[in-house]
């Protein structure tokens, strides 16, 4: 079925993409929406029945290489595959109705396009096949990206993970002798340079899903309409960087060094993600900060604590899908006010979108109980505090206090557009699919929690570091990265240039060899010359010459 | 005479009759050059058809060369010329032959000299057909030092005011290749008492010192066509110097000869003598790979930057040819075929920017948001350059660079770097080109022809399926 599924789509996807016009602008993108929701739903069916089928297809067999496409269809698959359509649907969804998006058709179309790369990922039984997945959907992510200045950032950070995941493919593949991922445990008995395959897997990693350090390209994305932001957060490359992960574990293990790096990475990840949340003025950047920290709330119960990596998928990729949703919805009640610095009071204007807001955020907080508390309950409990420390935080000073919004966004305030409000109940409603009340104590007290906040307002000393323009400005890891890594090679380019090319080969060789040339025509030309004695001298030379020769031959 | 027919001979010779052909084709009555230029896209087509046709013929899963064809020359001495190919030369004469009809496209409309380029483009063609076919030592030579001529008077005639200098420098180094070549000949032939096939060398037993010295002085020759430290300097000032697509195109193709030169003269197990040797070539060619893309990434003309990923993709398959890995070899062959392609449409696209540059007098930051189909061509020539799954190499480079790096990790690792920083100046480059923000919006933009775009759509997909059967065009492969 996912094999059929992905087929369709990737037909679909190529031609809708291949023949966008304005004219077809939403006829397409509608007709994409329900292709896309009638695949999901028989999807969902098949899940839900446990319906399993295998699907490999033999793509390449020579004596060096044999590779199989595999698009199977297991729980497993399946239940890692559905988050992505739920949301690939509704950012189709938006696209058509939401006014900001300009290339419907394209999006919509390379959306599904990704679904299908996103699809071949979960499947992949292969090194070949996730790699070859994980570049597609790069390439997909970059057709997102509608801004040059993003596009380069998200091309270099990608490629270099490409280029790194290769060279852990490669290394693999050389020891091990076989594509399988069952092979992949083999590696730590056949395999050598196992720290540097395990730190490459690492880097990898951290450069896909934006850890800490490499988060900047994450945050360039801002300047990208809400919905495209939001699908590229969760369905793009950070997604890939998830499966990777999750298919490579094995190879973690086989050095000292990249597990604890990517569990130190994914704490400072959350930490991260915190501070932008709380300090970043930006409300999209704000986004951006919510991802990351579930990110490293996922990251770090998966890495320190095994938990099940379906559930913490759906954490991750709903539940911050969701909480991008939330700030999108107030992005838009307040007619794309873009600065939390300018909003406040916004309560009375949109009360039944406050409600909505908080029952969404209540459904996440009792996903997560139920994803991480039975790992780890204290651990789940902290996760969840911090999540409502933060979105309290925001809360308060966008819907209540002092308002320092312009006239004309207070008078145009407006509840969220319909097609948010679907898109916020249909996930909450997800999260409530299993266990009701299992948690409900828990969830009262965080309700408790959540209200004092927004009447306490304790983080409010925060507050005035929106005007500090070099904390809302500054790139330091970019401007780290240009000092030890750019810059150096610049110089060694130059360097080598000058000293190599220029002052060692022209210079020196070139010059040497066009100086002794003239100089053996000179001396030959003085010898050259109409004079009995050197004719003379020439012949004896000759003789003697071979005499020597005779000499050394009957030696 | 031992055939009277042969389609490898035939091979060769077409190009030639085409160079002939265009040499007497009359020009235009407005000065135009349309019919020179008809006729030679039509001898390589007609080629193309040709190696086509020998894909037919041939086992392509069979090893050795195939369709093997002898002409006696001389009795006394005693000198047979033979030919024959395996799917490693014919995968790289329909790759050149593919690439030069690309490259006729960036000279279609050349008004100087353009009779000249495609007789001299012809000749090349055809010499480096039958280098690709030699199978024993004396065509392989004749063909080697042949190809030079055409490409030493194209330099002459499109360099720029320091051609002279250039000349010179590529006179000097090929020269000395040359001369080292013949006496190794020589003495091959003076020890073998006759006519020596290529597939001969590899059980060839050899007196010590004789060995020591052959061997060097075949490496040092076909180390003379290779972008390698210290002859990269040779190849780098005429790529720099030439704003002529063909002519870089076909300056470009000459390393492949020293590659494949490498490629059929060393034997499966190498000689003892040469180990040391190789583990110099090996730490030189890295490093000049390391060198060359760092300068690739700092020079700003687009030019040296295509160099530099010619260079170091040069070098890579020159260190893999060295270890004597089967599926090394067999992947550096499938990997050269959308390597050539992608190359020469980068360059003749390059070119073309440049040209549009100079006459509408701007700069070129984000000159491709006027000419989207340039702009769709050049960037996906571009990601499949870096090594996205677009064409075949990314299969074969996975392959290579599997085994390298099994068996030199330190060696693999450099490489990588270099492939990194190569590809991160080709993926600069594109983004400065597309920069939307810096977009020149003009209305006398010339974009490809519609006829162009179509046939370099067709050449998009033959690169994807490279990537999804290499042999998708063999019937039955």
């Amino acid at each position: 079925m996912i094999a059929n599924s992905v087929l369709i789509l990737a037909i679909w996807g190529a031609l809708g993409s291949i023949l966008a016009s304005p004219k077809s602008n939403k006829i397409v993108s509608f007709l994409s929406f329900i292709i896309t929701s009638v695949m999901f739903f028989f999807l969902s069916d098949n899940y839900l029945a446990g319906v399993k089928q295998n699907f490999s297809f033999e793509w390449l067999k020579y004596m060096s290489l044999q590779v199989d496409i595999d698009l199977s269809s297991t729980t497993a698959n399946y239940a890692q595959i559905l988050p992505v359509y739920v949301i690939s649907l509704f950012s189709i969804l938006i696209a058509i109705f939401n006014t900001e998006e300009k290339r419907k058709q394209r999006f919509c179309c390379l959306v599904i396009l990704n679904l299908c790369a996103v699809s071949g990922a979960v499947c992949a039984i292969n090194l070949l096949q996730l790699l070859i997945c994980s570049c597609l959907i790069t390439v997909f992510g970059f057709c997102i990206i509608d801004d040059m200045d993003a596009r380069k950032k998200y091309a270099f950070y990608n490629l270099l993970a490409d280029l790194s995941l290769f060279s852990v493919c490669s290394l693999t593949y050389g020891y091990v002798g076989s594509l399988d991922f069952k092979s992949l445990p083999m590696f730590d008995k056949l395999g050598s340079h196992r720290d540097l395959v395990a730190i490459l897997l690492a880097f990898s990693i951290c450069l896909k899903i934006g850890l800490f350090m490499f988060h900047n390209q994450l945050y360039d994305l801002s300047v990208l309409h809400f919905n495209r932001l939001s699908y590229l957060l969760f369905c793009s490359t950070p997604l890939a960087g998830l499966i990777i992960l999750h298919k490579f574990y094995p190879l973690t293990s086989v050095s000292v060094y990249a597990r604890p790096l990517l569990e130190v990475l994914s704490i400072l990840t959350i930490c991260c993600g915190i501070y932008s949340a709380l300090i970043i003025d930006n409300i999209k950047e704000k986004a951006v900060g919510l991802a990351q920290v579930l990110f490293g709330f996922g990251l770090v119960s998966f890495l320190f604590l095994s938990a099940n990596f379906e559930k913490v998928e759906n954490v991750i990729l709903l539940g911050g899908y969701l909480c991008c949703l939330i700030l999108f919805a107030i992005y838009y009640a307040s007619s794309y006010e873009l600065n939390v610095s300018k909003m406040g009071g916004f309560f009375s204007g949109i009360k039944f979108g406050f409600v909505l807001i908080c029952v969404a955020l209540f459904s996440l907080l009792h996903y997560m109980m139920l994803t991480f508390a039975p790992a780890n309950y204290i651990l789940s409990i902290i996760f969840s505090v911090l999540l409502i420390l933060i979105t309290a935080h925001i809360f308060r000073q966008i819907f209540f206090g002092q308002s320092h919004a312009d006239e004309r966004v207070l008078a145009m305030l407006k509840n969220p557009a319909w097609y948010l409000i679907l898109a916020m109940v249909a996930i909450s409603f997800l999260f409530w699919q299993e266990k009701y009340f299992d948690y409900s104590k828990e969830l009262m007290g965080f309700f408790i929690l959540f209200i004092l906040l927004l009447v306490i307002y304790p983080l409010r000393k925060i507050e005035p570091l929106y005007n500090k323009e070099l904390l809302q400005e500054s790139d330091v890891f970019e401007d780290v990265f240009d000092f030890l890594i750019i810059t150096p090679l610049t110089i060694l380019g130059r360097i080598l240039w000058l000293l190599v090319d220029f002052i060692l080969i022209e210079r020196t060789i070139i010059n040497s060899l066009s100086d002794a040339t003239g100089l053996l025509i000179r001396g030959v030309s003085k010898f050259n010359i109409f004079s009995s004695w050197l004719y003379l001298l020439y012949v004896i030379m000759s003789f003697g010459l071979i005499a020597f020769l005779g000499y050394m031959g009957n030696k | 005479m031992l055939n009277t027919f042969s389609i490898l001979s035939l091979i060769i010779a077409i190009p030639f009759l085409g160079m002939l052909f265009t040499l007497f084709a009359k020009e235009s009555a407005d000065g135009t050059t349309r019919n020179v230029f008809s006729v030679a896209v039509f001898a390589v087509i007609a080629n193309i058809v040709m190696i086509l046709r020998i894909f037919m013929l041939m086992e392509v899963y069979k090893p050795g060369l195939q369709l093997v064809e002898t002409y006696n020359w001389m009795q006394n001495p005693n000198i047979d010329i033979v030919f024959g190919v395996d799917v490693l030369s014919l995968m790289l004469l329909l790759a050149i032959h593919i690439a030069f009809i690309i490259g006729f496209i960036g000279v279609r409309d050349n008004l100087v000299h353009q009779k000249s380029l495609m007789v001299w483009s012809l000749l090349f063609l055809s010499m480096i057909t039958g280098f690709f076919v030699a199978a024993d030592i004396f065509s392989f030579y004749i063909f080697f030092e042949a190809m030079l001529l055409p490409l030493f008077m194209l330099l002459g005639m499109f360099g720029d005011v320091k051609r002279q200098e250039y000349v010179n420098r590529f006179l000097f180094y090929n020269m000395v290749g040359a001369v080292i070549f013949f006496v190794a000949t020589v003495l091959l032939f003076n020890y073998q008492h006759g006519m020596l096939e290529l597939q001969q060398l590899n059980n060839m037993k050899l007196d010590s010192r004789l060995e020591y010295f052959i061997w060097a002085a075949i490496f040092i020759s076909l180390l003379s066509r290779i972008p390698v430290w210290p002859f990269h300097y040779w190849i780098a000032s005429v790529n720099s110097s030439i704003r002529n697509p063909m002519i870089f195109l076909i300056s470009m193709i000459l390393p492949l000869t020293g590659i494949y030169g490498f490629v059929r003269f060393l034997p499966k197990t190498l000689p003892a003598i040469l180990g040391n040797y190789i583990l110099i070539l090996q730490i030189v060619g890295v490093v000049t790979m390391l060198f060359i893309a760092l300068i690739g990434l700092i020079n700003k003309d687009r030019q040296y930057k295509i160099f530099a990923y010619v260079t170091v993709y040069y070098i890579m398959y020159m260190l893999g040819i060295l270890t004597r890995n089967e599926v090394i070899l067999l992947n550096i062959a499938f990997s050269f075929f959308s390597y050539l392609i992608i190359v020469a449409s980068m360059e003749v696209f390059s070119h073309y920017i440049a040209k549009e540059q100079n006459r509408l007098g701007v700069m070129d930051d984000g000159l491709l948001c006027t000419y989207p189909k340039i702009s769709i061509i050049y960037s996906f020539m571009t990601l499949a350059a870096v090594g996205l799954p677009l064409s075949s190499l990314f299969l074969n480079n996975f392959l290579i660079l599997s085994d390298l790096l099994a068996i030199n990790i330190k060696m693999g690792i450099i490489m990588l770097l270099s492939l990194v920083i190569v590809s991160s100046a080709l993926l600069k480059e594109l983004f400065r080109l597309r920069d939307s923000e810096k977009c020149v919006l003009t209305n006398n933009g010339e974009d490809i022809s519609r006829g162009i775009f179509c046939f370099m759509l067709f050449i998009c997909f033959v690169l994807l399926m490279s990537f999804i059967k290499p042999l998708w065009f063999v019937i039955g492969a």
